[in-house]
């Protein structure tokens, strides 16, 4: 006689379950007390066992069926006895054929990624808002469905039943709405990608800060004679990322450990030094290459970045601006920014925050002055490299910024 | 261990009856029939069976919320604790007690409860009222290792020794507080040692031998008989399924659960008889069929029994004085 497989009330408060896979197919041989499938609850996904031992039916309840506790999504059969019958609620189909085969079945590892990742809130109010959850794309880690996503769909989807279903002359549809009104914006690839590569980022490379202050006083002075030059020569403006890139560049190139990736379980130290310098665009962010910076004159730096910032602003960027970083530098300075973390820009293992540069009092030789200053904060991926090693490049980098004229005459 | 043919057939059987009892409630409880939680015992009969099999029929005992194995352990009828799952009025608690709340005076079982470390208080008050009384009785108290760290303990094996109560303490060490591992929650391997600082003696068992078990719990329950107090039972045995019911075990690698199932104290206490002649395939058979009947007996018994009137919700709950 078929044993009924049902799907089961797992726990006194579940009342209904999906299902997320069978781990058998149809015909397999299953015993007693085996794990059959997978079933997602309010509360969790579980291994659901095989009722009882003898073949799986050829009528089982397709993946993604959501039915409540108790209902029979099989049969488990006698060897040669034919499969009952299997009628879902709501005329829900059924699979009939010989289900797909799974290679990944009781392997158990790789099923999790199938799982659709819903947080329990979210799940909830899209129940309450009878949203269907396979329609949306979460936006949460790994793509776990927020409850931001259900209640922007919900707001999406509102607008064209609202106006059919509102009572005629209604001047307050809003009030058939159970929850506040939400703008929806299409975010560009560039926007979809960072947010990609952020959380990729901050997920897996453990992140450390360091922060230093720079006496600036030096750069500032070599700025204004090289702005003085400049318009004589028609140079351009040198500004202080043009500076910072120059200097980074000569700092990465005695400290190597810093120009790395970390990639299964392997330190990969970078031959050229190619600094990434971030900037906002009209589309959003982006960090186009000053490939091999360490060769570059602090005035070919300048020209390079003049000219990137420029084609950036414009999206006239080529594919060849963009690749094969290795350091990133982000300036919030002209922000009036003080101090930031950044996220590292993957694979890379480090990016050079950068605050703004501003009068502050300082000690020197025991007085109090003022002095242009910068806050510089390093965030650093720990796999790479560790708090000293990642200090000492600070340390040189601090030195070349105070410095600027003797690493000027040591390249120039 | 000298014991005699019956005895080791009447131990077989309880240990069965739990189990196909357990297996039952647990498919029952998946079709939705049975109302609150499953925390099953399985994996960890031979410590209830062990231990009540040494018990004389007047002593004690109390259980836990894992506790449908003492109860039946004790001498309770499947009938009547089915119907008691199933919240039916011919439960032995017309149905108000339910899977975790299961009592019966008349059997010796003080009762089952759902707070953990809950019944070492009464069980060892019990004890304590035997004293007094001279009756010559024993209590066997039944906790987790997960409640070996509630302050209940410590208070009760305390006076418990200092008093010299006829008590048993028995430490069902699943390994497992729920989900938090035992491992992470009191820092000995031998959980036993505690024993030492209360001045008592103290056993690290294989729970899953119900003969080891038997011959520990007999000496103990001597021991606390003949007025020289209490012992600490330490009955290793793991968890075969989760917490209760419908617990995924997340927390838990499938190798250890593996563990459990290649331990099966019923499996092996099956293979122990047959392969020592003391049963042969034909009585266990016999046995097996006839707990069979039984489970499905207690069964039918509970679906077709009624359930409570509910006017009589508020009587049996407080005792009011004359």
């Amino acid at each position: 006689m078929a044993i009924k497989i049902l799907l089961p009330k797992v726990s006194f408060v579940v009342t209904e379950g999906k299902i997320i896979e069978w781990l058998k197919k149809t015909g397999d041989p299953v015993s007693k007390g085996e794990p059959l499938l997978v079933v997602e609850t309010e509360k969790a996904a579980i291994e659901i066992e095989s009722p009882g031992s003898g073949f799986l039916g050829s009528e089982l309840a397709p993946v993604g069926t959501v039915v409540p506790v108790t209902t029979t999504i099989g049969y488990i059969v006698a060897e040669g006895e034919q499969s009952p019958k299997l009628v879902l609620p709501s005329e829900q189909p059924i699979i009939t054929a010989p289900i797909k085969n799974h290679p990944e079945a009781n392997q158990g590892k790789t099923t999790e990624d199938k799982w659709m990742k819903v947080s329990p809130l979210a799940r909830r109010t899209a129940k309450e808002l009878g949203v269907d959850l396979t329609k949306i794309n979460g936006t949460g880690p790994n793509g776990r469905i927020l409850q931001e996503d259900i209640l922007a769909f919900a707001a999406g989807q509102d607008q064209v039943p609202l106006s059919d279903s509102s009572p005629v002359g209604s001047t307050l549809p809003s009030q058939a709405v159970t929850h506040d009104p939400v703008e929806i914006h299409e975010i560009s690839t560039l926007q979809r990608i960072t947010a990609e590569r952020m959380t990729m980022s901050f997920g897996t490379a453990p992140h450390f800060y360091l922060n230093v202050q720079v006496d600036m006083s030096q750069a500032f002075v070599m700025r204004e004679a090289y702005l003085l030059e400049g318009k004589a020569k028609a140079g351009g403006r040198l500004s202080f990322t043009d500076i910072l890139i120059f200097a980074v560049s000569r700092a990465l190139k005695d400290h190597p450990a810093l120009n790395a990736k970390f990639e299964n379980d392997k330190h990969y130290r970078f031959q050229n030094v190619n600094i990434c310098l971030a900037i906002d665009t009209p589309l959003g962010l982006i960090a186009p290459v000053f490939h091999q910076a360490d060769r570059l004159s602090i005035i070919e730096i300048h020209h390079r970045r003049v000219d990137l910032v420029e084609r950036a602003q414009n999206n006239q960027l080529a594919p060849e601006d963009l690749v094969n970083g290795t350091f990133t530098i982000s300036n919030l300075g002209m922000f009036g920014i003080d101090s930031f973390h950044a996220i590292v820009n993957p694979p890379q293992a480090a990016i050079l925050a950068i605050g703004q540069i501003a009068k502050r009092p300082v000690v020197v030789n025991d007085i109090l002055e003022l002095r242009p200053t910068l806050w510089l904060s390093l965030s650093v991926d720990h796999r790479v490299v560790d708090g000293a090693v990642a200090a000492r490049f600070l340390k040189t980098l601090t030195v070349i910024l105070e410095n600027p004229y003797k690493t000027l005459m040591k390249q120039d | 261990m000298k014991l005699n043919k019956g005895k080791f057939s009447e131990i077989f059987e309880s240990l069965l009856r739990i189990r196909r009892f357990e297996e039952k409630a647990i498919d029952i409880f998946s079709a939705g029939k049975i109302p609150g939680f499953i925390h099953s015992y399985i994996g960890e009969e031979a410590i209830a069976v062990g231990v009540c099999s040494a018990l004389e029929p007047t002593d004690q005992i109390t259980g836990t919320h894992r506790g449908h194995g003492h109860c039946l352990a004790k001498g309770m009828k499947m009938d009547r604790m089915m119907a008691e799952l199933y919240g039916k009025a011919t439960g032995y608690n017309k149905g108000k007690g339910g899977s975790m709340h299961i009592a019966d005076f008349s059997m010796g079982v003080l009762g089952c409860n759902g707070i953990v470390a809950g019944g070492i208080g009464m069980a060892t008050g019990a004890a304590w009222g035997h004293q007094i009384l001279k009756n010559n009785r024993v209590v066997a108290c039944f906790f987790g290792d997960g409640a070996m760290n509630r302050g209940t303990f410590h208070e009760s094996v305390n006076v418990a020794s200092i008093w010299s109560l006829p008590i048993v303490y028995v430490v069902e060490a699943n390994g497992w507080g729920i989900s938090c591992s035992t491992e992470d929650s009191i820092h000995i391997t031998d959980l036993s040692e505690r024993a030492k600082s209360y001045g008592i003696p103290g056993v690290n068992l294989d729970g899953c031998d119900v003969l080891a078990v038997h011959e520990a719990a007999q000496a103990a329950i001597a021991r606390a008989r003949s007025g020289q107090g209490p012992s600490l039972l330490i009955c290793n045995a793991l968890r075969m399924r989760g917490h209760e019911e419908g617990d995924p075990q997340k927390y838990r690698s499938k190798k250890d659960i593996q563990k459990a199932k290649d331990n099966d104290p019923v499996t092996r206490f099956r293979s122990y008889l047959l392969e020592n002649e003391i049963l042969s395939k034909e009585e266990v058979k016999e046995i097996e069929d006839r707990i069979e009947i039984d489970v499905n007996a207690a069964v039918q018994f509970a679906d077709e029994s009624p359930y409570p009137d509910p006017v009589e919700a508020m009587a049996d709950m407080f005792v009011v004085e004359d």
